[in-house]
């Protein structure tokens, strides 16, 4: 496969995927207001323009699907067919379906397997029902718009028609065709399949010889004569890859003569050799040619110029879809060009270049700053600052590149809610708040899968049939929020259900049965809540095949801790449930806090530091045998680096406690030096260090040291446990993994 | 010496191909013999191919020398049918089963 064909091939993907997406919005906003003509056109306009570029790739599969969709779009169009839920969620389904077409076909050369092509049958069938008669019908249709066409232009211009009833094509292919990926032969072939060509003569005449030859330029010319009861605009739209490298024009069966003469005059040929290839290929009659040429010489004689589109304009002979096809592509081309000139499209691989070279470029900063520091040259200090201050906005700007608005990924839930709920048999409505709030593409990307399996979860567990809802004195209708905002360097993702809540009881009963905790053994509401992610575990009296099969739930943890977050549950019970997932807002560069042990340096990730206070003395005895301090009058527990770490040296005489929050817990970590602020590109840890709890990477310092970025969560939940008393067992298992 | 060229295309005849079998095309014209061009081994042709069949074919009549295409695999065939080519060039096609 050619590069060019394949890059032609990707673009048709995503192509397909925005027209998809178009689709499927324009069938939600129709489920309202079934009659916004607007959103039935975009809908047509995403099959038609599918099954157009389909065909000239020769994906005969996608093509035999999307004209069964684009046929009855066209009725609904026409007003023949009224749209119903039904119909929409039928061709909710057929979007989806072609999405799955165009990605088999783009991504493999293989044959279309068995099942993608018995949905296409089982599809075109239900489609073909709400067409009633079928093709047949709207065939005849068609026919009898032509049948009115002609009448007009019997009216206007006497007999001066045709006798056939062939379309004739001119096709004169510019000679970049081939260069760009397009082969002539391939759109005569997907005119094969749209009618029968009746006969093709091409034009080799403008083949220069092989001295002047190029011989990746094209030359060839075609005049076709094709039997066909699609319509005009299907039969243009074949060439929509190539209208404006080439010479086309198409003549409905029927025309009139002068639409011949014109066509006659208009191409490059000789008059006569192409009137005799009309003869020839039985599209005129010799008297027909005769006549035809007669007026020709009087237009001539007149000296008329008139440009071809008020030619056609005049005669009355374009099809009205024609012209507004061509209208709304030009449209289209001019909105694409305003939205081009406000954003650009980049490679996310330069962007990931982009953002390591500025990685790089922090810590050769950071090294040169501490340089300068030793050299105690106030001017190179200050010069060192100001570049320091400037690589730091560069940071922020090239980090802030990647951050893209959470609202596309929560949009697509619109659609998710919709067909679950109508499968359960549930009223469910979707809110969405803080669209707007950014966080990196590759969190972004993450969080899809893990946030469908709480969407569904919550729909299908938590929110109760309307039957029971009522009987709860609720609102028959479910509501399901998705939340997103930021906070303290995180951002923070809520799923929110108004469902029956999680019973505390049930939860417990059911992970004795299945082992996951002892028969006594006592839980907090939030241990207990947290049980719904154990793996293995699941609550649901009867399997669904949305969820309820323990699987999910487990998987979604795992996915939100390898992204460095976190997951936690509220819920009560006949109230609700809600699910909170918080995320770092980016995986590559953070402010960091630098603190020091003996010769060790730690990376405390600076939006997570409250404050730092010196441990007073009092409190260093007194913390000898318990892990807490009184801060202002609250209890704020805390963790001594030096021991988690083994640093078996001296204590220094004077420590300094630094007070971390994460997820609205607060713990002190005590470190001997505070070193202060220090930009941290994280460096990820080895695969041997990805069962270490309590450090989330590494970075290098100016000096060329590595240092150890802390993980708060874990440090926090940490601190937490050992307040209420379980420290010595987890101690000593961090203590075993930090020795090797 | 025979008083033919013999031309084996080797492949496919795409454009990819193509400024090369221009260079094969030109060479057999340069020894000013009648031309035999073996079709047989291209499994892809396209309109590229098709071009410099043409032009070779106008190049010899201009020199009073016949070109004779034979041995035409499938693909050339196919083309050949869907552009209605067959009887311009006029060469004898064997169908095979």
């Amino acid at each position: 496969m050619s590069d060019e064909m394949e890059a032609a091939k990707q673009g048709f993907q995503v192509e397909a995927e925005e027209l998809l997406e178009e689709m499927e919005e324009a069938l939600l906003h129709l489920e309202n207001e079934p009659d916004d003509m607007d959103s039935v056109n975009a809908v047509f306009r995403a099959a038609h323009t599918i099954k157009g570029t389909a065909g000239v790739f020769g994906f005969d599969d996608v093509v035999s699907f999307t004209h069964v969709a684009e046929s009855m779009l066209d009725m609904i169009r026409d007003e023949e067919i009224v749209i119903n839920d039904e119909i929409i969620a039928v061709l909710l389904k057929s979007g989806d379906h072609m999405a799955d077409l165009v990605n088999h076909v783009v991504e493999t050369d293989d044959a279309m397997p068995a099942e993608l092509l018995s949905t296409s049958d089982e599809l075109i069938n239900k489609l073909e029902q709400f067409m009633g008669k079928g093709e047949k019908q709207k065939t005849g249709q068609s026919i009898e718009i032509k049948d009115d066409d002609s009448v007009k232009i019997n009216r206007d211009q006497g007999a001066d028609v045709v006798s056939t009833d062939n379309w004739h094509i001119s096709l004169r292919f510019g000679p970049e065709v081939l260069k760009s990926g397009m082969d002539p032969q391939s759109f005569l072939r997907y005119l094969q399949r749209i009618g029968t060509i009746v006969s093709v003569t091409t034009l080799v005449d403008k083949i220069p010889s092989l001295e002047e030859i190029d011989p990746e330029d094209c030359y060839l010319g075609f005049e076709i004569s094709l039997a066909s009861d699609e319509s005009k605009e299907s039969i243009e739209s074949v060439f929509d890859f190539v209208r404006d490298d080439c010479q086309i024009r198409i003549l409905p069966p029927n025309s009139l003569i002068s639409e011949y003469i014109d066509l006659i005059q208009n191409l490059p040929e000789e008059d006569c050799l192409l009137g005799e290839i009309l003869v020839k290929t039985k599209v005129l009659t010799d008297k027909e040619l005769k006549n035809a040429l007669d007026v020709q010489q009087v237009i001539t004689d007149s000296g008329s110029d008139q440009p071809l589109g008020e030619m056609l304009v005049d005669a009355g002979v374009v099809d009205k879809d024609v012209v507004s096809a061509a209208v709304e592509k030009q449209q289209a081309v001019r909105s694409k060009k305003s939205n081009q000139s406000r954003s650009v499209r980049v490679d996310s691989v330069k962007l990931d270049a982009l953002i390591n070279l500025v990685g790089e470029l922090v810590i050769a900063n950071s090294s040169s700053f501490l340089l300068a520091e030793r050299s105690e040259n106030p001017e190179l200090m200050e010069a060192n600052s100001i570049t320091a201050r400037l690589v730091e906005e560069i940071r922020d700007s090239a980090l802030r590149l990647r951050m893209v608005q959470i609202g596309d990924t929560f949009n697509r839930f619109q659609r998710v809610v919709r067909d679950v709920s109508r499968d359960l048999g549930k009223d469910i409505e979707l809110t969405i708040v803080g669209a707007e709030t950014e966080l990196d593409k590759s969190v972004v990307e993450k969080i899809g899968d893990p946030l469908m399996h709480l969407v569904r979860n919550s729909m299908d567990h938590g929110i109760e049939s309307p039957e029971e809802r009522q009987n709860k004195s609720k609102s028959a209708t479910g509501n399901l929020k998705l939340c997103a905002y930021h906070d303290s360097g995180s951002i923070v993702i809520e799923v929110i259900d108004d469902g029956k809540g999680l019973d505390k009881d049930k939860l417990i009963k059911k992970a004795v049965e299945k082992g996951i905790i002892k028969e006594n053994q006592v839980l907090t509401e939030q241990e207990a809540f947290r049980l719904i992610f154990e793996a293995g575990f699941s609550t649901a009296a009867e399997v669904t095949n949305l969820s309820g099969r323990g699987v999910g739930m487990d998987v979604v943890r795992r996915n939100i801790e390898s992204l460095r977050g976190t997951i936690d549950v509220e819920s009560e019970i006949g109230v609700g449930t809600t699910i909170r997932i918080r995320l770092p807002l980016t995986l590559a560069i953070i402010d960091g806090f630098l603190v020091g042990v003996e010769e060790a340096s730690y990376v405390i990730p600076l939006d997570m530091v409250i404050e730092c206070v010196e441990l007073s003395e009092e409190d260093r005895m007194s913390s000898l045998d318990r892990n807490y301090i009184n801060l202002r009058g609250e209890v704020l527990p805390f963790i001594r680096l030096r021991e988690m770490f083994q640093h078996t040296g001296e204590s220094v005489s004077r420590e300094n406690i630094v007070v971390v929050q994460y997820a609205g817990k607060k713990a002190g970590i005590v470190v001997d030096e505070l070193m202060g602020e220090f930009q941290t590109v994280i460096k990820p840890l080895g695969k041997i260090f990805s069962q270490l709890s309590g450090i989330s990477g590494s970075t290098i310092l100016g000096s060329g040291e590595v240092a150890v970025i802390l993980d708060v969560s874990a440090l926090v939940a940490r601190a937490s446990e050992a307040e209420t008393g379980s420290m010595l067992t987890n101690t000593e298992s961090v203590l075993q993994l930090t020795t090797h | 010496m025979s008083n033919e060229t013999e031309i084996d295309i080797p492949g496919d005849m795409t454009i990819y191909e193509a400024g090369e079998v221009r260079d094969l095309f030109m060479n057999a014209l340069a020894e000013k013999k009648d031309i035999n061009v073996n079709l047989s081994n291209v499994s892809e042709i396209d309109s590229a191919g098709i071009q410099l069949m043409v032009s070779l074919k106008n190049d010899a009549s201009e020199n009073d020398l016949s070109v004779q295409y034979r041995s035409h695999s499938q693909s050339v065939i196919g083309l050949l049918d869907l552009f209605d080519m067959t009887s311009y060039f006029g060469d004898p096609i064997v169908l095979e089963k």
